[in-house]
């Protein structure tokens, strides 16, 4: 008897809702633990997370090779680890689990061979370590001579910081965490929802708190203070 | 693009001064502190809900001003529906990457495939045998011809399976200058002994683990020995291990690792009976190639 047609491979899997144990890869990963054909079961899971891992990969910023490597690496690993999915979770959190080690041990590589990259003079100057152009832009014209004023503009720069520092510890924790993600990491009213698992409309109600309290408090400061 | 405004490059830059200084509303970016990010399993957690009100007020604390995990738990909740990202590889790419991937599994033992039989054979199913059916003339004809072909294939298959295994003889028994071999010491875990980490030079072919652990050897019959990657998972193992004046040597192939830090464990069975006992874990790192 002819082995049933393969269904035809979705360009990425379908939507399948958290904790359905039936994603589409399901019957690939049922005949790879039962070892009916396992070789051929992976190589259908490869194919279709293929794409959403090079994505992972390409979403934290690596070149595309780094990416077909990265993916490649983490198929490895799931294929040299297959024996540690029990199925308790889905397969496709446990493939996220291992496609994350893969890029954080990346990472970890990266910077080790950077350190190992950095060139350092072996010509000190006498006294210590190599200075910077700022050190050498602010040392006195004559020795013995008291340091230059600071300029009035940095003098405000500071204070304006002291006061935003001091209006943002004032708000609660998740009204903070709310207008960092917003300003700092840029997120969307959505993303930061997911992120800190409140709704949208909580989320907007933090920021146009944060934003009230915000412009009360810097309005001596800034102009304009939008979230 | 919009500019960023005054507001927004203050805000940045306060944050990222506070990084020097952490005793501000938030310690500053995380990655500017060499901090350790909090582990997948934690993230993973939090995302589904998991953890304690502390805990995940906590994390939540660190993912405001991480964008590495914060990247990372939303794209928990995407994947594996993630957004198309430019120069997507295509059906060729895909195909030749598994070419790729399948030259190296094919050095691996097929696990899955292993414990399951070995499952079966625990709990003793029988093989389940199809009911006997009366068939047609024509039809036993069939399967006549049938039964040929398939004969005829599986010689095919037996005779380049045949070359192909005499070609990998050839490979083995040729000459192999050079091999490296790392000498691991006497015991003891590198890593957590803030020791370097004994490394395999990057490279194809055979290398040999070459140790010699202060052991009781009167006491065992018999070693095994295991290798574990940077997630205790195990990836090859073994047995068969023989001490020679106090040393023991493991070959194994570099293409069946990928570069990364891994553990040799060294197992005694004791001659009193019982199953193996760990004795010694050992670090070794396949360098980059």
């Amino acid at each position: 008897m002819n082995p049933p047609p393969d269904p035809p491979l979705p360009d990425s899997p379908e939507p399948a809702s958290p904790g359905d144990a039936e994603s589409p890869a399901q019957r690939w990963i049922d005949a790879w633990r039962s070892g009916d054909d396992p070789q051929r079961a992976f190589r259908k899971l490869f194919e279709i997370y293929y794409r959403p891992l090079w994505r992972f990969f390409a979403r934290r910023g690596f070149p595309g090779e780094d990416c077909h490597d990265l993916t490649q690496e983490t198929f490895i690993r799931v294929y040299t680890g297959m024996d540690g999915f029990r199925g308790e979770a889905r397969f496709e959190t446990w493939l996220f689990r291992i496609a994350t080690n893969t890029y954080r041990k990346s990472l970890r590589y990266g910077a080790a061979e950077k350190r190992a990259g950095q060139e350092v003079s072996l010509q000190e100057p006498e006294g210590g370590g190599l200075r910077t152009d700022a050190e050498i832009a602010c040392e006195p014209e004559f020795p013995g001579a008291a340091p230059a004023p600071e300029p009035l503009e940095d003098v405000l720069d500071r204070e304006r910081r002291r006061a935003l520092l001091a209006a943002v510890a004032e708000l609660p924790n998740q009204m903070r965490r709310c207008v960092v993600l917003r300003v700092y990491q840029e997120l969307a009213y959505k993303e930061i929802a997911a992120v800190m698992q409140v709704s949208i409309e909580t989320v907007k109600a933090h920021l146009f708190q944060a934003r009230k309290r915000l412009r009360a408090a810097l309005a001596d400061h800034f102009e304009d203070l939008e979230l | 693009m919009n500019e960023p405004t005054d507001f927004k490059r203050t805000f940045i830059a306060t944050l990222e001064t506070a990084a020097a200084e952490p005793s501000g509303w938030v310690g500053g970016p995380w990655e500017r502190h060499g901090g350790e990010h909090p582990d997948v399993d934690r993230l993973l957690a939090y995302h589904r809900g998991e953890l304690a009100a502390d805990d995940a007020d906590e994390l939540q604390e660190h993912l405001a001003t991480c964008r590495q995990c914060t990247s990372l738990v939303s794209d928990m909740a995407a994947f594996p529906h993630l957004e198309a990202q430019p120069g997507e590889p295509g059906e060729h790419e895909i195909a030749q990457a598994w070419r790729r991937v399948e030259r190296l599994i094919s050095r691996q033992p097929i696990a899955a495939a292993a414990s399951a039989v070995a499952a079966r054979a625990a709990v003793g199913a029988a093989p389940r045998m199809p009911p006997p059916s009366r068939r047609a003339p024509w039809q036993r004809t069939a399967v006549a011809w049938a039964a040929a072909a398939c004969l005829a294939l599986l010689c095919v298959g037996l005779g380049s399976w045949n070359l192909r295994l005499e070609g990998r003889l050839a490979d083995l028994t040729a000459p192999r200058p050079n091999v490296p071999v790392v000498d691991l010491g006497n015991g003891g875990l590198k890593r957590s002994a803030g020791e370097a980490v004994p490394g395999v030079p990057a490279g194809d072919g055979p290398f040999t683990l070459y140790f010699y652990p202060d052991l009781a050897w009167d006491r065992y019959a018999a070693f095994e020995w295991s290798v574990s990657d940077e997630e205790n998972a195990t990836v090859l193992s073994g047995g068969g291990l023989e001490e020679r004046s106090g040393t023991f040597t493991l070959g194994l192939d570099r293409g069946s690792l990928t570069p990364g830090v891994y553990q040799l464990h060294l197992r005694g069975v004791p001659k009193s009976g019982g199953d193996a006992v760990r004795l010694v874990d050992y670090d070794f790192q396949l360098d980059a190639r």
